[in-house]
């Protein structure tokens, strides 16, 4: 065993309405390996399978069948209360639809996963406040969700993954719902973490540009990888726009 | 943690004010009609004393009847059976003086009144009128002109008398005409001149009065004038009693008092009576309009418990599908199922708090003013008050713990899904 693995996923299959007539095989025997450090990217069809992989992958879900260690964690025999402690320590999520609390203001969204890990109020605002800050939200932390655009509202979401400083980043088709423009920012930010902060990103796409500029593209199709390619090196400094 | 959650909870609730003061409808009407009664009942318990010596009326009333009969009720029905009373059957003022110094910690006055048995009127007219008389000790009249009677008055049984505002106004015009003015009072078609030193006005107000019944027809005076008024007719002396009414001091258990006076009145004056002894009791009060009110009230806010109950559930079943996405959120964040849990069932105790202390408001004013109505002295009661709030929030606990389940079992997987 690699103790530079973060992510180990052995023959995973995942079945929904197990046991029941209309069962239904979404991954056939998924293996995956991710290194500390790495950003990958999946790419695939829509129903693929992707967003279920990542759930897994995510300690949202349990594998039907197969096994998952994560950090050394074996998460298919973990109980519940320890997945929603390694959601909370390791894992960030960044969503397609952002998935920010509504009526909640940026500070407070950016503070949630604090608050679950029991960090006391006055470190947790600091703490939001200069996440908020990294990602360019500085002037923006009293706003609700919907006082927002797409890409701020992202950028909040981003800020929110990386509060209890996780090991991980999931990002589920991120840009998705994203003008290109912005896409591209929200691009940056993962890139300037990756690269600054070491953090693993696996990163769902629509988008064969966006993947090329992760170091690894897997192409998911009918719930198997079929493909794996080195992606394009990309050098943040020289597409950086600047307004981050 | 818990701090932070009653924070959210209070948040949700001011960002949904419309549906927050609809799930907290039944509770606050149930809360406040239960403070309601309490103080209204409270308030009346309290002021049972005030309310019947303002009526002339006393709490407790000892009253001589036959040795085999064991209340006044029974004895009653079966007067006829004895021996007719003798002087010595009778109470008189050595009993009263003992009385009064051995149950001074308890016994405020000893209160005695006579009647005129005869039909009486005045004026020309002819109204009828009731002739009652009382000691210094029953003197608990409202005089709005003139005086009361002075203590030579009592004790020299002088001709003197106390008319209602009503009589006052027929008979001179004004009360202020009445004062000094003297009266004649048809007895058995014998006039007697009295003169008027007092008028008095209405006893208590609102509707206690109507509940008890307003008096205006009463003509009082000091009561050895009645006794000797009564002279002819009566077969007994002046001086002896069949009856005496007695006001308690503030605090008095009634009943413990009226055995403890029994038993020592019939220790050491009826030992050696052969047919007689004195019987101690509370004065009955008909106060069974107010307890149907009472039960009204009481029947509402079960009704409105209840039914505001089964509304928090519902309405926070409502509210845990509308944040479907928010849970499946907080869930993917590192929320554990025990803390999702607790998240919403603090919301629905805040809700039921909050919902008990705007009946708890809306009660004590309610309690207040339906008491000043009533004319009695109003105290909020703290034990309702306690009690609400712990029965909402056991309320809230309840009917708050199946919405507050089905959030913690959520699958985070089909809470992000949802559209
Ligand atoms: N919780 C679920 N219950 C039933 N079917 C599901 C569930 N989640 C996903 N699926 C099905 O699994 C397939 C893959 O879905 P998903 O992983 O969301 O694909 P992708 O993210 O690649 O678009 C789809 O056909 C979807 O309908
Ligand atoms: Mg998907």
């Amino acid at each position: 065993m690699n103790g530079n693995r973060v992510i180990e996923l052995n023959k995973i299959y995942k079945r929904f309405y197990e046991g029941k007539p209309n069962e239904l095989e979404i991954l056939h025997g998924i293996d995956l390996t991710v290194n500390k450090g790495e950003f990958i990217s999946i790419v695939g069809a829509s129903g693929s399978g992707k967003s279920t992989l990542m759930n897994i992958i995510g300690a949202l879900d349990r594998p039907s069948d197969g096994s998952y260690i994560l950090d050394g964690v074996d998460v298919c025999a973990a109980e519940d209360n320890e997945l929603s402690h390694i959601r909370n320590r390791q894992i960030g999520f960044v969503f397609q639809t952002y998935n920010l609390i509504p009526r909640n203001s940026a500070l407070k969204n950016v503070e949630l996963p604090m608050m679950y890990a029991r960090l006391r109020k006055s470190e947790r605002k600091r703490k939001a406040e200069e996440l908020l800050e990294m990602v360019g939200m500085a002037d923006r932390m009293t706003h609700n969700p919907d006082e927002l655009s797409g890409g701020q509202k992202q950028r909040v979401a981003i800020a929110r993954a990386l509060a209890n400083d996780p090991s991980i980043i999931l990002a589920d088709e991120p840009t998705g719902a994203l003008d290109s423009k912005t896409g591209r920012m929200i691009m940056d930010l993962f890139h300037k973490l990756h690269e600054e902060r070491g953090i693993t990103i696996i990163l769902i796409t629509h988008s064969p540009e966006l993947a090329e500029e992760t170091e690894r593209v897997l192409t998911l199709m009918d719930g198997q990888i079929i493909g794996e390619a080195r992606g394009k090196s990309y050098d943040l400094r020289e597409h950086s726009t600047g307004t981050l | 943690m818990i701090l932070e959650n009653i924070l959210q909870a209070l948040f949700e609730i001011k960002a949904n004010k419309m549906r927050s003061f609809l799930t907290m409808l039944g509770i606050v009407i149930g809360i406040s009609s239960v403070i309601m009664i309490m103080t209204i009942g409270d308030s009346i318990n309290n002021s049972v004393n005030d309310l019947l010596k303002s009526y002339g009326m006393s709490p407790a009333v000892a009253i001589v009847i036959q040795k085999d009969m064991a209340n006044l009720e029974d004895s009653d029905n079966r007067d006829e059976y004895a021996r007719p009373r003798r002087n010595t059957d009778l109470m008189d003022e050595e009993l009263f003086k003992d009385v009064q110094e051995n149950f001074s910690d308890r016994i405020d006055g000893i209160v005695l009144s006579d009647y005129y048995d005869g039909m009486a009127s005045v004026g020309s007219k002819g109204d009828d009128v009731s002739i009652e008389g009382f000691n210094a000790q029953g003197d608990t009249k409202n005089i709005v002109n003139g005086r009361s009677f002075t203590a030579s008055e009592y004790k020299d049984a002088k001709k003197v008398v106390l008319i209602s505002q009503q009589l006052a106004n027929k008979m001179f015009g004004s009360a202020e005409e009445a004062v000094g003015s003297p009266l004649d009072i048809n007895l058995g078609n014998k006039p007697v001149t009295f003169v008027v030193v007092g008028v008095y006005g209405k006893s208590a107000g609102g509707v206690m009065s109507a509940l008890v019944g307003e008096d205006n027809r009463s003509v009082y005076m000091p009561l050895k004038t009645v006794e000797e008024l009564n002279l002819s007719g009566s077969p007994y002396d002046v001086g002896r009693y069949n009856y005496f009414m007695i006001n308690i001091k503030p605090g008095t258990d009634l009943d413990a008092m009226c055995s403890d006076l029994s038993t020592f009145i019939n220790a050491k004056y009826y030992a050696n009576n052969d047919t007689y002894k004195v019987s101690v009791e509370p004065t009955d009060i008909d106060l069974s309009a107010l307890t149907y009110i009472k039960l009204g009230i009481a029947a509402i806010a079960a009704i409105s418990l209840l039914v505001g109950g089964i509304n928090i559930m519902n309405i926070m079943i409502v509210s845990v599908t509308e944040r479907t996405r928010e849970i499946g959120t907080r869930k993917a964040l590192g929320a554990t199922p025990g803390e999702i849990r607790m998240q919403f069932l603090l919301e629905s105790l805040v809700i039921c708090l909050i919902g008990s202390f705007i009946g708890i408001g809306l009660g004590i004013a309610g309690g207040l003013g339906a008491s000043s109505l009533m004319g009695v002295r109003a105290t909020p009661s703290v034990t309702a008050i306690v009690v609400s709030v712990v029965f909402s929030m056991a309320f809230g606990l309840f009917f708050g713990y199946y919405p507050a389940k089905k959030a913690s079992r959520l699958d985070p997987i089909e809470a992000l899904r949802y559209e």
